[in-house]
């Protein structure tokens, strides 16, 4: 087991008193010394190894992309919406002053046509009696 | 006022991208990138289909930021869905990687294909010249070798036990017994450190 600690070790992950025995067995042991210099080197090497900036610009590039077709898609739907408004309350709203004036064009005209009747009928009455 | 997002948590940067602010995502990648490009591409060998399941990754976690659910692990999230990715690509292209060996646990194993032949000897090696002989090195330890091997520098043991759903003793073994290959290929190598 002390020799599978090497890699526990490497990661700071023993505790103080572990430490302390295991760095007294490193003292002893030429092969865990070997494959911590080598858990070192790769760390360091790890560290000096970016991604490479093509795929990131390219993922960048993706998401600006993902971002102004959601942005679109967002003024699309707002303009449906108000599109929607319009037609729900607006339209109505219009038709229905339209019918207004409408039903109060064909009063005038009824009411007009109504009171000639009348007079007309009220003349035949009063020849007649 | 001006936000100083290098110094915010990674929940705090996803809260901020939740709310619209995509410096916030940025800043979570550029956190990341360069330790999770090295781990998808040691596992898939290949620098273009590292860079496409890199970007894979990410993308998901942009598109579906709403339904993310891992806080306080945000790290953790992003190495799995990177392992998920990386063990799909395996099981879709079986004629470039196979599948077919499973090691005890009936977890999934890579088939190795090793390159023949040694390295000529190099007396002086440089940081580069290291870099790319450890690389080399580790292309030629099992996948669960070298994926605890490339996990180490990001995550402790106890961490990697429970993203790759093994035991801690099976997680240190590979680990130990990973470097220990690779101790013994540089050497045949010549390759002294």
């Amino acid at each position: 087991m002390k020799c599978e600690q090497v890699v526990l070790y490497a990661n700071d992950e023993l505790s103080p008193s572990e430490k302390t025995q295991f760095e007294a067995h490193l003292k002893g042991c030429a092969s865990c010394r070997q494959e911590l210099a080598l858990l070192r080197r790769m760390d360091e090497t790890l560290s000096l190894q970016a991604a490479p900036q093509a795929v990131v610009d390219r993922l960048f590039s993706q998401t600006t992309r993902i971002s102004h077709w959601y942005t679109g898609w967002k003024m699309w739907l707002a303009g449906a919406l108000a599109c929607s408004i319009f037609a729900m309350v607006l339209v109505p709203s219009v038709q229905q002053a339209r019918m207004r004036q409408g039903v109060l064009a064909y009063l005038q005209e009824n009411i007009e046509t109504d009171y000639q009747n009348f007079a007309n009928d009220l003349a035949l009455f009063e020849q007649e009696f | 006022m001006e936000m100083n997002l290098s110094a915010l948590t990674d929940d705090e940067l996803v809260r901020l991208f939740r709310r619209g602010n995509e410096q916030a995502f940025e800043m979570l990648v550029l956190r990341y990138k360069n330790s999770l490009y090295q781990y998808i591409r040691a596992m898939v060998k290949d620098e273009g289909i590292a860079g496409d399941l890199f970007q894979e990754v990410f993308l998901a976690f942009f598109k579906h930021k709403d339904s993310y659910r891992a806080e306080g692990k945000f790290k953790s999230w992003l190495f799995l869905t990177a392992r998920n990715k990386v063990f799909n690509f395996v099981r879709d292209h079986k004629a470039n990687v196979s599948l077919d060996q499973t090691d005890e646990d009936g977890n999934w194993v890579f088939q190795e294909t090793l390159p023949d032949g040694n390295k000529p000897l190099l007396e002086h090696l440089t940081v580069q010249e290291s870099a790319q002989r450890i690389e080399q090195a580790a292309e030629k330890l099992s996948p669960r070798q070298r994926e605890v091997i490339y996990l180490r520098p990001y995550f402790s043991f106890k961490e990697i036990a429970q993203m790759v759903d093994r035991p801690l003793g099976t997680v240190l073994a590979d680990c130990h017994r990973g470097v220990q290959k690779m101790q013994q290929i540089l050497a045949t190598q010549g390759d002294c450190l």
